[in-house]
């Protein structure tokens, strides 16, 4: 039975008016190879320097091996950090650096030589115990850093973009070295990058951020093949993405054709992204299929040819093993396993007046407070993306409502609140039950307001 | 083709060199008029017997130094005025250490605005008139009634403290400031406490900025004679206003010239003393 050594309860983290975080929930298994993979600025950095204790959350816990770690300094913790640059002692040599860690522990001179030793045997530096840290490659540098981090012994290791100053092919051998001695040692990793290459090759499990928030979750498997939002399907590796509709439980229309696919779950002609990898795409003779375009450009890339072919005006990236000549028609193909539906970002549309202040009236009593400067009276849509409808306590809120259902979707579920009549759908991680009552709450910036024309859209 | 061609880039880089190579021309005619030539003079007067006053019969001799080895005066004030200027310089250097570390340290830590504050305060007074801060701290001394013998060495040592005490926070700071915070977290994560960091990185990377703030204040402390002359009324003599002595009066240039160059003697020592633990000179501001 494996055990939790992680567990990240409702973390935020702002810095100053930037929220970095929100309420984020991870929990990482014993002997796990976790990668948090997002794009910089995503929070993944700000979240293993908090596990690692070097900045603390705004609110939320973070309890290691079954204890609340919040306030403990980072010297007291069981875990430690390979650094994005080495961050190698520079007036110590190899054997002092690697040895750091084992002589504040108070260990026996001999002790800590046959330890050091091992750990330069593991990191192929055998014999390196002497050299200066200025003599070193960005390789050696980077080996040492994993050895002064491992000879420790930490129940978790934490490594921050290690591989990032490397060149592309000592990156590719360090992918496969890290995963080795992962297994080897046994010791839980947290692996933060912004490479999704590095992500499918090392871990087990791949947790997809942005903007401060999980996207997704899974193996790697699992984030490639089925991603679960345009932004997933765009960071992990190339994707065709295409507007779509879901005319019932596994068949879908999109190019004018309908396809079979292995999705279900939506509602009757519910609008969809559909996403296609390049790879999954086959070209075929026009007249036996579906999809019909022209091939519009294409590149040679070693394994495969990239092929770029026009399909309505919207470009197809196609690979290929087998060249074709440019300007031909041809036709596209795909087996239904390789199609991907995802739900598309959940939009709540209403009607409204505007009030005094840039105040927005939906209904009787509710109103919305807006940053619009428009005129009071002026009839206008009013358009929320759904992860911005928060709930909250009822007496901090806009507005209450009450839980009408619930909608699972992956990670996060549609919460249905229903209030004087009108139906607000916010998309949260956090647990809600139906028949509850809950306040609900919008930022001002988050309401996006437009005028109404008056002859229709 | 290749050949002609790389042929006027490389005349051009050569005429670009020679250009830039003529503004340090005002700086060479400088140091070969104001210290090559000076130097070379005051080694003459060393070991000659000219007299510049009556403009004597020059011939060679040792006697100079001779004279700062045998003779009374030497032993009776040559050398007590060389121990009690490393004395005093020495314990104005490790009274600025304690004192400037600590300043340099969390100065790295401050707030932009408040580090430039504490910048502007270190600097502000070397805008004014040295001797007019000297001449204030012996106003002050007299306002506490310490302008007395008993407290003349440790008047001289405030002066001296307050005089160099920034030439020892700044290039300590310079040295903390360009440490890699990572470093100091890495410290923290391989289990060492603040106390531990502290003495086992930042102090050790330190090092080089506090050589460069050593030699900057033993060196001139070394060699004043303006505090001591002032604030103990010329009660106390160091090496400095020995110095000052022999090139005021008439007659004293020839074993002036030799204290002159035993002063030198011990700048180089410094000096070769800061290339070894510095080598890139990034400590010298």
């Amino acid at each position: 039975m494996q055990k939790v050594l992680v567990d990240l309860k409702n973390i935020c983290k702002s810095f100053g008016d930037t929220e970095v975080l929100h309420d984020f929930n991870l929990y990482i298994m014993e002997n796990e190879f976790v990668t948090l993979l997002g794009p910089s600025g995503c929070g993944k950095t700000t979240l293993l320097r908090m596990i690692g204790g070097f900045d603390s959350p705004t609110s939320g816990d973070i309890y290691f091996d079954g204890k609340l770690i919040n306030g403990v300094e980072p010297n007291k913790r069981e875990i430690n950090t390979v650094f994005q640059r080495y961050a190698l002692f520079p007036h110590l040599n190899v054997f002092d650096n690697v040895a750091f860690g084992l002589k504040l522990k108070k260990m026996e001179k001999s002790q800590i030589k046959e330890e050091v030793e091992a750990a330069l045997k593991l990191v192929k530096l055998e014999g390196f115990e002497d050299r200066k840290i200025d003599t070193l490659s960005g390789g050696q540098m980077q080996r040492i850093a994993m050895a002064r981090a491992i000879v420790c012994k930490p129940k978790l290791l934490l490594l921050d973009e290690p591989l990032a100053a490397l060149d592309l092919k000592l990156r590719q051998d360090m992918q496969y070295e890290l995963k080795e001695m992962q297994k080897k040692l046994g010791i839980t990793f947290i692996y933060v990058t912004h490479d999704q290459e590095e992500a499918l090759t090392m871990s087990d499990t791949i947790v997809v951020m942005n903007e401060g928030r999980i996207l997704q979750i899974g193996t790697p498997e699992m984030i490639y093949n089925e991603p679960k939002t345009r932004f997933v399907a765009n960071f992990i590796g190339e994707s065709n993405i295409v507007e779509g509709k879901m005319l019932k439980d596994y068949l879908v229309k999109f190019e004018g054709a309908s396809f079979e696919c292995v999705d279900n779950g939506f509602s009757k002609n519910e609008d969809v992204d559909v996403v296609i990898r390049p790879e999954d795409l086959e070209i075929i003779d026009a007249k036996d299929a579906k999809i019909k375009g022209v091939i519009d450009s294409k590149t040679f890339k070693g394994v495969h040819h990239e092929i770029n072919i026009i399909v309505n005006d919207k470009e197809y990236t196609v690979h290929t093993t087998k060249d074709y000549p440019l300007g031909i028609e041809v036709g596209l193909t795909v087996s239904p396993e390789n199609i991907q539906i995802m739900k598309k970002p959940g939009l709540n549309t209403f009607s409204g007046v505007m009030d005094y202040d840039g105040k927005v009236k939906i209904s009787d009593n509710i109103v919305l407070d807006s940053e619009s400067e428009l005129e009071e009276g002026t009839a206008v849509v009013v358009r929320i993306l759904t992860g911005d409808v928060l709930l909250d306590d009822i007496d901090e809120s806009d507005f209450k409502g009450t839980i009408k259902d619930i909608k699972k979707r992956g990670i996060y579920s549609d919460v249905y609140v229903e209030s004087e009549n009108i139906i607000f759908v916010s998309s949260t991680s956090k647990v809600h039950h139906v028949g509850d009552e809950v306040g609900v709450w919008i930022k001002p910036e988050k309401v996006k307001l437009e005028v109404e024309e008056d002859e229709g859209d | 083709m290749k050949a002609t061609k790389s042929l006027p880039i490389s005349a051009d880089k050569n005429k670009k060199l020679k250009s830039t190579k003529n503004y340090a021309i005002p700086y060479l005619v400088w140091c070969f008029v104001l210290i090559l030539i000076p130097s070379l003079v005051l080694i003459f007067i060393a070991f000659s017997t000219y007299d510049f006053t009556s403009g004597s019969d020059v011939s060679f001799t040792f006697n100079n130094f001779s004279y700062i080895f045998g003779s009374e005066y030497a032993i009776s004030v040559f050398w007590p005025s060389i121990g009690r200027s490393f004395y005093i310089s020495g314990a104005v250097t490790v009274i600025c250490f304690f004192l400037g570390y600590p300043v340099a340290y969390l100065m790295k830590s401050m707030k932009p605005r408040v580090r430039a504050i504490i910048m502007g305060l270190l600097v502000l007074p070397l805008w004014s008139n040295q001797v007019l801060r000297i001449v204030s701290w012996r106003t002050i001394f007299e306002l506490l009634q310490t302008n007395t013998t008993n407290f003349y060495q440790i008047n001289i040592i405030i002066a001296m403290v307050s005089m160099y005490l920034p030439f020892m926070i700044l290039p300590i700071y310079t040295v903390l400031e360009k440490i890699d915070p990572k470093i100091i977290e890495a410290s923290y994560d391989l289990g060492a406490s603040r106390k531990q960091t502290f003495f086992k990185v930042t102090l050790p990377l330190s090092l080089g900025g506090i050589i460069s703030g050593v030699i900057m204040t033993f060196l001139p402390s070394l060699t004043s004679f303006e505090v001591s002359d002032a604030v103990s009324y010329q009660n106390i003599t160091l090496l400095g206003n020995l110095i000052y002595e022999r090139f005021r009066g008439t007659g004293g240039f020839n074993v002036g010239s030799v204290f002159s160059i035993v002063t030198v003697v011990f700048s180089i020592v410094g000096f070769i003393l800061v290339m070894r633990v510095d080598k890139e000179g990034e400590t010298l501001i």
